[in-house]
């Protein structure tokens, strides 16, 4: 048995270079995140905009509501939107074939009424049954559409929509009264800018009223705290700092401006993932670097969008199996950019970072947990050692969290009290143990499932965090 | 190697596990301590954003000495902080109200504080200094020839706010070589471009003929680019220069009409619609019908309703079978208008019978709210 030894040992050896690799591109993406919110946040007041409010030649936005089965959250979440502070932009709700009371809901609400709107087939989706106006909000239009899933309903509302960006959110999220303004000024720095991503934000504990976010706190449960440390550190240092390397390879499908002209000129979202967001924005990237046309991807930390995530284990489940494959599917569609000069830094930073840290890191892991428990038991490694092992990752991952929520304070500060800081912080330590294994697990049968070709969402579950009143 | 790991590989996890401890502690105490930090700056900015936002709304209104204000301006962030709420309240004050916030930016200690950071090298801070000298009542012509030179700077939001300063305190000469460089400026964006435009024409000196002058001088200029003399026409028109029209009528004739640049060529359309030249008519039907831009066939199609001639119903006609959906709209749009036509009767092969309800619908419940 000993003779397997030295084979053991290599092993560790690999894995301990992973690890620190890893670790050390997470570093790296920490310091870059830094220096980009901060140059970003400088940047951000410079702009009037007065002006282009006095004139028709701004751009103008329409904002793409998915809604399925979301009777939970459906008015307080539209209201919200038709609250925002900018002077041109309509809201389009996409029923896609709720089974719920969704539509009713929205129709008794905003005393929506049956119109005439041609839409033209820019982008193919399913057919639209109805398109209502609303005699209450002239900017709300509610599209009625065959069930066809999130991708296909946004493609409907870029057909029929007239503006020319339009900002895709999930129905479960708020967006800050400012977002779009704040939004545009990415699009007005640059004309080559195709899209912008903000910062994602977990609403569960806040309250909201009337639409607007009145009292940030962080989460009741623990399983929705471990996933407010998560949103943080991927918003806050995991985009801003790719943002740096103009490398942004995803735009939550919860929070985005893109221009509309750009998207039908890449084919809309596609119908057959499971992670349309991110495969359009590296459809994107690559339609542009193929054809040679000047663009930039951006992400924007400052405006936020508040979403509720899942509160029960099954559901989390689910959506980060989901995630995997989609993660899975767009780098398997875009293979042909990883290390091609044509590409980039794309090619040779990001889609490499994606393919080696964030899809395959599930299997390294739960391999690394079985090899290393293996080399303990056969005696390859002592258990001090083993221990030290584990503490380093412990450490690590502490200090990524507690610098995302550093970055938080630097950056937006929406926590108010030094509890929920505290509470934070608290949980970036307790999520090594236990959630970060079953986190792993979650994603590798993510993998198996995308190898099986299981391309299902999955139900999810809404608590109505965002409707709850003060 | 294996053989140096195996033996020290205890030791080396070691160190690594005790220096991450000692990381995990700093960093953890640079969060608590930058926390404190943090909401002290906070706190004391909101206490010192309402002190001053108080002691300038009142200090405008005349009722308190500018000594009122300049005590309670003791550190950098003050500095800020006034400079936020006098862009606020720029936008919306007068008169003398206006001269005395004006008055405020030239305190000796605002002025050291911006003199400082116009002087620091850092694009976004010369930038922020820029608009400051912007909101001043004037400023020295040593620093004209330095915005002259910012307002040419690679770095466009630099670019932008010096030319921002220059359209308020610059001669006209100044003004129009300041928005040449911007104008020139590839990574100045359209939108930002406007808004300088928009500055300017706020000047309305007299009559808006300076500003008029300018953009038209713009329009003939050959080295701006397409896309800039496209945004420049628009501005005029969306202005309502009518002053404008004996130019850009030549314009059109010389070499607006058959510009390379479809864009130039689609807002030289719409201008000489709005500002009612009929003569454009031929041009419509003949030539920009059948134009490979669709942007083009588009405005073509828009311009002919406008004008709402009986012999464009033909080519309207035509338009409205176009592949392009906006060319499609806009010719149904225009057919729409004309009392006679029943627009049931308009043959469309290229659109269904249920789109093309759904597309006369539309356009009715437009009209009904009174949409252009």
């Amino acid at each position: 048995m000993e003779n397997f030894f030295p084979v053991l040992v290599v092993i560790n050896v690999i894995f301990f270079l992973y690890f620190v690799v890893v670790n050390g591109s997470y570093i790296l993406l920490i310091l870059l995140s830094y220096f980009q919110t901060k140059r970003s946040r400088e940047k951000v007041d410079i702009y009037e905009l007065s002006g282009l409010f006095g004139t028709n030649l701004y751009r103008s936005v329409s904002i793409l509501a998915p809604a399925y089965n979301e009777e939970a959250n459906i008015i307080e979440s539209t209201r919200a939107l038709l609250n925002l502070q900018f002077p041109d932009y309509e809201v389009i709700v996409i029923n896609d074939g709720s089974t719920d009371s969704t539509l009713e809901k929205l129709i008794d609400s905003f005393e929506l009424a049956e119109m005439d709107r041609h839409v033209p087939k820019s982008i193919d989706c399913k057919p639209i049954r109805r398109v209502y106006g609303s005699r209450k909000h002239p900017n709300l239009v509610v599209v009625d559409k065959e069930n066809g899933r999130k991708a296909d309903a946004l493609n409907a509302g870029i057909n029929v929509s007239r503006k020319e960006l339009f900002c895709a959110v999930d129905s479960d999220s708020l967006l800050e009264a400012d977002v779009l303004k704040k939004m545009l000024i990415s699009f007005m720095e640059d004309d080559e800018t195709i899209a912008v991503g903000g910062v994602v934000r977990v609403a569960n504990g806040c309250t909201f009223r009337h639409g607007v976010v009145e009292k940030v706190e962080t989460p009741k449960s623990f399983i929705t705290r471990i996933q407010a440390v998560e949103y943080l550190r991927s918003f806050l240092f995991g985009r801003a700092g790719w943002d740096y390397f103009d490398c942004l390879l995803i735009i939550s499908g919860a929070f985005g401006i893109f221009d509309r002209e750009a998207v039908i000129r890449v084919g809309g979202y596609l119908h057959d993932t499971v992670g349309e967001d991110m495969e359009l924005v590296v459809r994107m990237h690559r339609f542009y670097r193929e054809n040679e046309i000047p663009y930039r991807i951006r992400f924007m930390p400052e405006p936020v969008c508040w979403t509720e995530v899942p509160d029960d284990w099954t559901t989390l489940s689910r959506q980060r199996n989901r995630w995997q494959r989609g993660l899975a599917d767009t780098l398997m569609r875009h293979r042909v950019m990883l290390f091609r000069p044509r590409y980039g830094r794309l090619g040779f930073l990001a889609m490499p970072f994606f393919l080696f840290v964030e899809l395959l890191s599930p299997i390294i892991e739960l391999f690394g947990y079985i090899i290393f428990t293996v080399s303990l038991l056969l005696g390859a490694i002592n258990f001090t050692f083993f221990m030290l092992y584990f503490i380093a990752c412990v450490f690590l991952g502490v200090i990524m969290s507690v610098i995302a929520v550093l970055l938080e304070e630097m950056t937006m500060r929406r926590y108010d009290r030094m509890k929920d800081v505290l509470v934070l912080v608290i949980h970036a330590f307790l999520e090594n143990f236990g959630y970060r294994q079953l986190h792993a697990w979650w994603r590798f049968k993510g993998l198996i499932d995308y190898m099986k070709g299981r391309k299902e969402w999955g139900d999810m579950a809404r608590s109505g965090t965002l409707g709850n009143k003060a | 190697m294996i053989e140096f790991l195996n033996s020290n590989a205890e030791l080396i996890i070691r160190s690594v596990v005790l220096f991450l401890f000692f990381l995990t502690i700093l960093v953890l105490l640079m969060a608590f301590f930058s926390r404190w930090k943090l909401r002290r700056r906070e706190r004391r900015r909101t206490r010192v954003t309402e002190i001053l936002g108080e002691r300038i709304i009142r200090y405008a209104s005349g009722d308190i000495p500018i000594e009122d204000v300049q005590k309670h301006l003791q550190k950098q962030q003050d500095y800020t902080v006034m400079l936020e709420i006098v862009n606020q309240l720029d936008q919306v004050l007068g008169g003398p109200e206006k001269e005395r916030l004006q008055e405020l930016m030239e305190v000796e200690s605002t002025r050291v504080y911006f003199e400082n950071r116009f002087r620091s090298g850092e694009p976004v801070f010369q930038a922020k200094a820029c608009l400051w000298l912007a909101k001043r009542k004037s400023i020295q012509r040593d620093k004209i020839s330095e915005l002259m030179e910012m307002s040419s700077a690679g770095d466009p939001i630099l670019a932008y706010a010096a030319s921002y300063a220059l359209i308020r305190h610059g001669s006209r000469e100044e003004k129009r070589a300041a928005l040449r460089n911007v104008l020139l400026n590839h990574r100045i964006s359209n939108m930002a471009v406007n808004d300088l435009l928009h500055q300017l024409t706020l000047l309305g000196e007299e009559y808006h003929r300076f500003e008029m002058e300018t953009l038209t001088q713009f329009v003939a200029d050959a080295e701006i680019p397409p896309g800039r003399t496209a945004l420049l026409i628009h501005v005029l028109n969306e202005m309502e220069y009518f002053h404008s029209f004996e130019f850009l009528k030549e314009y059109y004739h010389n070499e607006g009409g058959k510009h390379d640049s479809p864009e130039v060529v689609e807002a030289i359309i719409y201008a000489m619609a709005r500002f009612g030249y009929e003569e454009i008519l031929p041009d419509l039907q003949e030539l920009y019908v059948n134009s490979k831009h669709s942007e083009v066939r588009e405005a073509a199609a828009w311009a002919m309703g406008f004008f709402m001639k009986e012999e464009s119903i033909p080519f309207l006609k035509w338009l409205v079978n176009d592949p392009n959906y906006n060319v499609c709209y806009k010719a149904a749009r225009a057919l729409a208008g004309y009392p006679d036509i029943d627009m049931s009767r308009i043959r469309h092969p290229n659109i269904s019978d249920g789109d093309w309800n759904n597309l006369t619908g539309e356009i009715r419940m437009t009209e009904m709210k009174g949409g252009i």
